[in-house]
Formats: C-alpha cells, structure tokens, sequence
C-alpha cells in the first residue's frame, strides 16, 4: 500500500469571510463552521475561537485533537467509517494542513480534563502549544446522556476537521512524503538483509471516554488484527475523546503516531518495517488472555525479529502490556515497550500497573506525577472553574490571580505513551 | 441457588442496574471507599472467587475516582489464584502509591454522578464482552 501526503504548511488562522487557505494562513468562516457543527441537535451551542502559539491562551477543558486531512486521490475519505463510508484507505494521495488543529472543548463529565497552555511553562509539555488551533467551543443541550453528549462531541471535532480540511482542495504541498508497504512476502524480499520489525499498537477500548475506533468499530469489539501503517494516516484510527489527558493518545496523534513516523524514516536503512498488529485493552480478564496469545502469534507468523510495543492508558492497559510482551517475547520476537511512568511524587514507586521478566527494555515517555507551576493566562478559552477537581489538580491548588498549580498529567497529552513527546528518563 | 458472578461495588448506579440480574448479584458496599472494594475482593479471592475483570480498570486512578467495580466469579477463572491475588495486590499497592500523603480530592454531586457513569459504563464494557454473554448463556465450559 503506497500513500503519498503532502503537507501543506500552515503558520497563522485567521477568522475571514471564507475558509480558505492562502500564502500559509488558514482561514475560517466561524459561522459557517458552527452551522455544519450544530447540524448535530444533540448541541444546544457551539463557538469558535482561535488559539495561537506565543499567546497568552489557556484552552480548557479539551476533549479531542484533530488534524484536517483531505482524500485527494485513491479510495475512501478520511476517518473512514465515520466520516464517510468504510472503503479502505491508506493509498493514494492525502493532503494535511501541516501545524493546524481542530480543538473540541467542553464539559462531558463532571469533573473535566486536558489543559493546553499556548505560552508559558507548560507549553512546553504539549505539541498543542505549536500548532494553529481552531477551538470548538461545545454546548450540550440540557439533560443530554453522558454517552450521547461523548458522541456529538467526537463528531463535532471530526466534522469541524471535515469542513476544514475541504480548504485543501486545489493546493500543492509545501512538502510531500511518499510511504509504502508491500504485502508481507514482498516486503520481506525488499530487503532482505535488514532486521524484520513491526509496531505493536495498543488501543484503548475500556468504556465511556476510553474508547478508540478503528474504520468506526468500536476498539472493544475487534479482536487483534494487521494495519498497513498508512491507514492510520487516512485517519483509520480515531479517539473516543478523553479520560486522564497527560497519556491521552488524541486523534492527531493517531494520524502522527510517532512510532509509525519514525519507522518508516529508518525502513529501508537499518531496518524493514514489515507493518502494524493492532490490538484492544479490554478489562474482561479473558479478552486480555485472548487477544495477547492472538498478538504474539500474529507476530511470530509475520516473522518479526523485533517489535515496538505502545500502550494508552495506565492500570489495565499495563497488564495487557506485560502480557503482550511476555508472550510476543516467548514466540521469538525481541520487544521494546515505550511508556510513561506513574512512580509517584518522589518518584519511588513502581511506574507500572503490572510486571513481567521480559519486560527488560523499555523507553520511558515521562513522570505524570510531577508538579507545574500553570501562570496566569489573559484569557481562557472554555473554563477554568473546575480545575480543582481536573485530574492532576486537587483542593486549594487555584489561586486568586487565575495562576494553579498542577500535576502535569493535566497536560492533554503531556506524558503520551507512545513517545510522541520529549520527556524520558536516564538511568545512570 | 447462588449466583455464579457477582459484582463488587460502592458504585449505587451499578446497584441499580444489576440488583435483577438473574446470572449476577452484587456485593454493594454502601459506604465502603474504593479500597475496602479492593479489600473485598481479596478477601474473596482468598475464599476461593475468581478475577474476570481487571482491578485496575478504567485511566482514572485511586486518588481520581471514588468508585470502583470488580467482576467476580464462584467457579470460572480467567487466570491462576497466584495471579488473581497479585493482580489484587498490585491494585492496593497503587492505590495507596496514589492517595498516601495526598489531600483527598472533593468533587461536587454533578463530578460524583459523572465518576459513577464511567464506572458503569467500565463494568458493563466486562459483562458485555462477547465471551462473557456467552457464559451467562451456559454455552461455554
């Protein structure tokens, strides 16, 4: 499978009388986009607002992250399955808007989550802090369901991201990538003499705010299956908005998913990125026991020599990390797990959920425990009421001028799993 | 005769949903926090009940969440006793990784329905899995 993307690089939004793009500034007709959002009447509201790099913006609380992509040659659309039927992607040609991003914002719980700070301290813990962001501003309508409000407001950001990205049409990349994967056999003959490798990609599946689909089913629902990489780069793999933000793994990080990215930058050099296992989390004990032996055999029939192993979340997803590992391990294959780390405030703890002996290589993504000083911002773009009871906040922890203090698992994104970021651990 | 799964709980949502379920009773610890959940489940474990659902389930962790749900069975495991109780213990030993030393989170009743919500929701992702419903149906051995 052979997709060719060609970013086009984006480094200002604008509000304007027409969505477009020109000379690298994206601009948004906001009521225009909000009439295609509120199409959906599970929505009382919606607002548009726009976020910069350098200002002083909070946006909080985040649900999703979305990229704007555009199908502009081969089968399917992007976010297949939802956004337009299941037809497979992954082939052709995709255009992305290169340093933009739709943000959805707005409560689905009671008790909140994800802070995206555009300057200041804690922009440095989060890839959102760079980027042009288009914000979301969602309303439920009153007395909407939980689940029915998580419903509209995952396809409020991927209708948002829709609208946009229809803005590419007719450009031409700043830049283009061109990815291929062969079918097994001849991929292996392509390059013979280099080590055999694949990603092992965990995706949450627990329940209401920890749900991911793929070609719209549900995570929860598939059993462990084979992805050619550039499906995920057609928007395959979508999040079901977000519960603890530091190791949320959002929709933009799906598109960029940053082990997919650097695999393919060494595939043909030092290694062969043979393709991609994709697996689910479930909390049902035999499901896990199921769906690793289903891992490690799919790894040990595609003859891998070695896998990159993520996972999304903390607590159940670490046993299905250990157990993967252990059994992917057992059948032949050598595994390095990149993961972030909960040890506490002190740092003494053990990082993990769960443990196993073939765990003995592993990556570290960060510590979510560790506390931030969050400035004053001159504006807040959503709320800030609730921060106290936001995951990472606690009692007290607000001040009178508007600055907090916080754990930096309040980060949407700020110890992601998967390696997308730039804290890690040394040992020395 | 007795149920063969039972739910551990101080979640009063999953009461309410499972108080009829013909295949599932629930052990609701009305004013039980989520550590003496976890404690209740050992003490099951240790008189002979088996783990179906994961201790540890659901991102929100002890000290983000007051509620918590365990799937239980009489007489079907998933996993060895040995790793029943280390599960179970990994999940003390978290909680008390996460809420030792802390100052305990207060939410308002709108957060607190929320929490009970998602851990519903969790629990339900167990007991709805497809392997599950088919033992509930006697298929399975």
């Amino acid at each position: 499978m052979k997709l060719e993307l060609g970013k086009i690089h984006i480094h200002d939004v604008q509000f304007g009388e027409k969505t477009k793009i020109e000379n690298g500034v994206l601009y948004v007709n906001a009521k225009e986009l909000e009439a295609e959002v509120l199409k959906d009447d599970r929505l009382a509201g919606c607002h548009i607002e726009v976020a910069r790099p350098g200002e002083s913006v909070r946006i909080t609380p985040v649900k999703d992250v979305i990229e704007p992509r555009l199908k502009v040659e081969g089968p399917g659309c992007v976010f297949p399955g939802i956004m337009g039927k299941v037809t497979e992607v992954g082939k052709g040609v995709t255009y992305c808007m290169d340093g933009a991003c739709v943000v959805t914002v707005g409560k689905i719980v009671g008790f909140q989550e994800g802070v995206i700070d555009m300057s200041g301290v804690a922009a440095d813990y989060c890839p959102f802090s760079k980027t042009q962001n288009v914000c979301v501003v969602m309303e439920p309508k009153e007395g909407l369901e939980t689940h029915v409000y998580e419903a509209a407001g995952r396809m409020a950001g991927l209708t948002a991201a829709t609208y946009l990205a229809k803005a590419l049409k007719g450009m031409t990349p700043d830049e283009t990538i061109t990815y291929e994967t062969k079918p097994l056999l001849e991929q292996v003959a392509q390059y013979p003499d280099l080590p055999r490798v694949g990603y092992i990609h965990m995706l949450q599946s627990q329940g209401l705010l920890h749900d991911t689909y793929y070609y719209g089913v549900d995570a929860k629902q598939i059993v462990p299956t084979i992805m050619y990489p550039t499906e995920i780069f057609d928007g395959a793999i979508v999040s079901g908005n977000c519960v603890a933000p530091c190791d949320k793994v959002t929709t933009y990080h799906h598109e960029h998913n940053p082990v997919i990215e650097d695999l393919f930058k060494k595939h043909g050099k030092t290694l062969n990125f043979v393709g991609v296992v994709l697996t689910n989390e479930n909390v049902f004990l035999m499901d896990k026991e199921r769906h690793s032996d289903m891992v490690a055999k799919l790894c040990e029939y595609m003859g891998l020599e070695g896998a990159l192993l993520t996972e999304e979340g903390y607590g159940n997803p670490d046993t299905d990390l250990m157990m993967n590992c252990r059994k992917v391990t057992q059948h032949g294959t050598k595994v390095v797990i990149i993961t972030d780390e909960f040890p506490g405030r002190d740092g003494k703890s053990y990082s993990l959920a769960d443990l196993t002996p073939e765990a003995d290589t592993m990556i570290s993504c960060g510590n979510g425990n560790i506390v931030l000083h969050f400035p004053a911002m001159d504006k807040i773009i959503g709320t800030q009421e609730a921060i106290e009871m936001q995951i990472g906040g606690w009692v007290g922890c607000k001040h009178e001028d508007g600055s907090f203090d916080a754990e930096i698992q309040i980060i949407i994104a700020s110890t992601i799993a998967n390696g997308f970021n730039h804290l890690c651990a040394r040992q020395y | 005769m007795e149920k063969r799964y039972q739910l551990v709980t101080n979640n009063s949502k999953v009461l309410s949903e499972y108080t009829e379920n013909t295949d599932i009773s629930v052990d609701y610890l009305i004013a039980g926090n989520f550590l003496e959940v976890l404690i209740r489940v050992r003490d099951r474990i240790q008189s002979g009940w088996h783990l179906l659902s994961h201790p540890q389930a659901s991102n929100l962790k002890p000290n983000q969440c007051p509620y918590k749900t365990i799937l239980i069975s009489q007489d079907i495991a998933a996993e060895s006793f040995a790793r029943d109780e280390e599960l179970i213990e990994l999940a003390i030993s978290a909680y008390h990784k996460f809420t030792d030393g802390m100052v305990p989170p207060q939410w308002n009743n709108k957060a607190n329905e929320d929490f009970k919500t998602v851990d519903l929701s969790v629990i339900n992702s167990a007991v709805n899995s497809s392997l599950m419903h088919q033992m509930m149906l006697g298929n399975c051995k």
